[in-house]
């Protein structure tokens, strides 16, 4: 599913990323990369979304040239950002509809999705008016709208309350079980633990060989 | 090229005027075109002299706010970037939305303020006037939107495009006068003219005021070569909007495709 080798990125004169790489198969379920701040692990992940291009090295996403074709190798993911913000004009039920149509979604169900993640009475407020932990569920309301093979997680559930990552962790269970992948930056390892079924290492601008940890299974969700 | 996915482009353009209206920029705009148009009608007194009124608040009103509205179109929607920009569009798509649907709507508000004025002073040159409008608007917007892509903040990219304006209404013809006292100046009118003539408010201005007036425009001693250029600026203003333009839309679609998401 993913596939980068020899990655080396720059923001002026700090280097982030120094040769990193690694190889998450389609079956491997849930990797969690591990590390300190600022080893590099969002800057990897936002290079894997397309939104941050690599000094050098290669990017591929089930088999597509991130750097040659980004749109088709992006068709292949939904990014969860640490942040999730939105446009302050813009309401939950309006940015739904809007990646459901840039996503050329069909009859996405937008109701379902608003009460799935109980955002349903918030649905016409300004996204200003939205706390973190709205922002995030609206986030996941639009990641499973998306529905794409591949999901990357920047710090998921830093804004969630323990039933809220409890529902995370569902969803990620059956993204999974459906045959999705999951990569996903985090400190939150007793959090995810159950869940993870490889890690990777990021390490000064370096990823290590990922390492087996107990697989996940789909009756553990 | 890739073409531009029509889904996508409709699903930002849609957006896009949502977003608009709730833009300060935008509201302000409207207020103050269609105000200000008005009142020129209703007090300037003599009916000829209204579309000259008009062309002349326009040239101040028009190029400001389209800078604006482009700065402040791009910084608005920056928190989004890590969410939006992972979306699977070419990201000159985001461009050309942003493009059209700002013009369209700033187009709208200059039809809408054309109205009374028209009403007012009928058979005034209008369409010429919405027409140089229309061209100070798309080089407006689409300047306005490359230098909120390189503007660092909304703050330093608001002053930029006062700064840019006060460049082109003003700087710009003072350092062409200075021009002239330049001896080899004097024996080509043509290109003094010429180079006055690549600012797309003096083009929009003196097409504006040769077009109401109905009098060719002329430059004593130009050579023969310039007289096309001379006698149809209204073609002139066209190729220069094309041109700025295109040149504008192009920096900003490097600038975005190269842009880290940090």
């Amino acid at each position: 599913m993913i596939h980068c080798t020899n990655l080396h990125k720059s923001f002026g004169s700090k280097t982030v990323l120094r040769g990193a790489s690694m190889d998450v198969p389609p079956e491997q379920g849930v990797t969690a990369l591990l590390g300190p701040n600022g080893a590099g692990k969002t800057t990897t992940l936002r290079i894997l979304a397309g939104l941050v291009t690599p000094d050098s090295g290669t990017v591929r996403i089930n088999s597509i040239d991130l750097q040659t074709d980004r749109a088709a190798a992006q068709r292949q993911l939904a990014f969860l950002p640490q942040d999730v913000r939105f446009h302050p004009a813009m309401t939950p039920r309006r940015v739904l509809r809007f990646y459901a149509q840039l996503r050329e979604i069909a009859d996405p169900d937008i109701e379902t999705a608003l009460e799935t993640v109980r955002l349903t009475d918030a649905a016409d407020r300004s996204c200003e008016a939205l706390s973190g932990g709205m922002r995030q569920r609206l986030g996941l309301a639009l990641a499973d709208l998306m529905d794409a093979p591949l999901l990357l997680l920047d710090e998921p559930g830093l804004s969630l309350d323990a039933e809220w990552r409890a529902y995370l962790n569902k969803y990620l269970c059956r993204h999974v079980d459906r045959g999705g992948t999951v990569l996903m930056a985090t400190h939150l390892l007793d959090v995810w633990g159950d869940l993870i079924d490889a890690t990777l290492h990021c390490t000064n601008g370096t990823i290590s060989a990922p390492s087996e940890s107990p697989a996940h299974t789909p009756a553990a969700s | 090229m890739t073409p531009l996915p029509l889904s996508a482009f409709r699903a930002l353009a849609i957006r896009e005027g949502y977003t608009a209206l709730h833009n300060r920029f935008v509201q302000a705009f409207a207020l103050v075109v269609w105000a200000s148009s008005t009142a020129v009608a209703v007090f300037t007194g003599n009916d000829a002299s209204v579309p000259f009124a008009v062309l002349l608040l326009w040239l101040y009103v028009v190029p400001l706010f389209a800078l604006l509205i482009g700065v402040r179109t791009i910084h608005e929607e920056r928190d989004e970037h890590p969410f939006l920009l992972s979306q699977p569009v070419p990201r000159v798509t985001f461009i050309i939305a942003k493009l059209t649907t700002l013009v369209g709507l700033i187009a709208a508000v200059l039809a809408a303020a054309l109205v009374p004025v028209a009403l007012a002073a009928p058979g005034g040159g209008w369409m010429l006037i919405f027409g140089l409008g229309l061209a100070l608007a798309l080089i407006g917007v689409s300047v306005g939107l490359a230098l909120g892509q390189y503007a660092q903040s909304a703050v330093r990219g608001l002053m930029g495009a006062l700064l840019l304006w006060f460049v082109g209404l003003v700087l710009y013809d003072f350092a062409t006068l200075a021009l002239v006292q330049v001896p080899f100046m004097h024996d080509q009118p043509a290109l003094w003219m010429g180079i006055l003539l690549l600012n797309p408010l003096d083009a929009v201005r003196l097409a504006g005021l040769m077009g109401l007036e109905a009098v060719p425009f002329t430059v004593p001693g130009a050579q023969q070569w310039a007289e096309p250029l001379l006698n149809r600026l209204d073609i002139w203003v066209a190729a220069l909007t094309l041109v700025w333009t295109t040149v504008a839309v192009e920096w900003t679609r490097r600038h975005l495709n190269r842009y880290d998401v940090q």
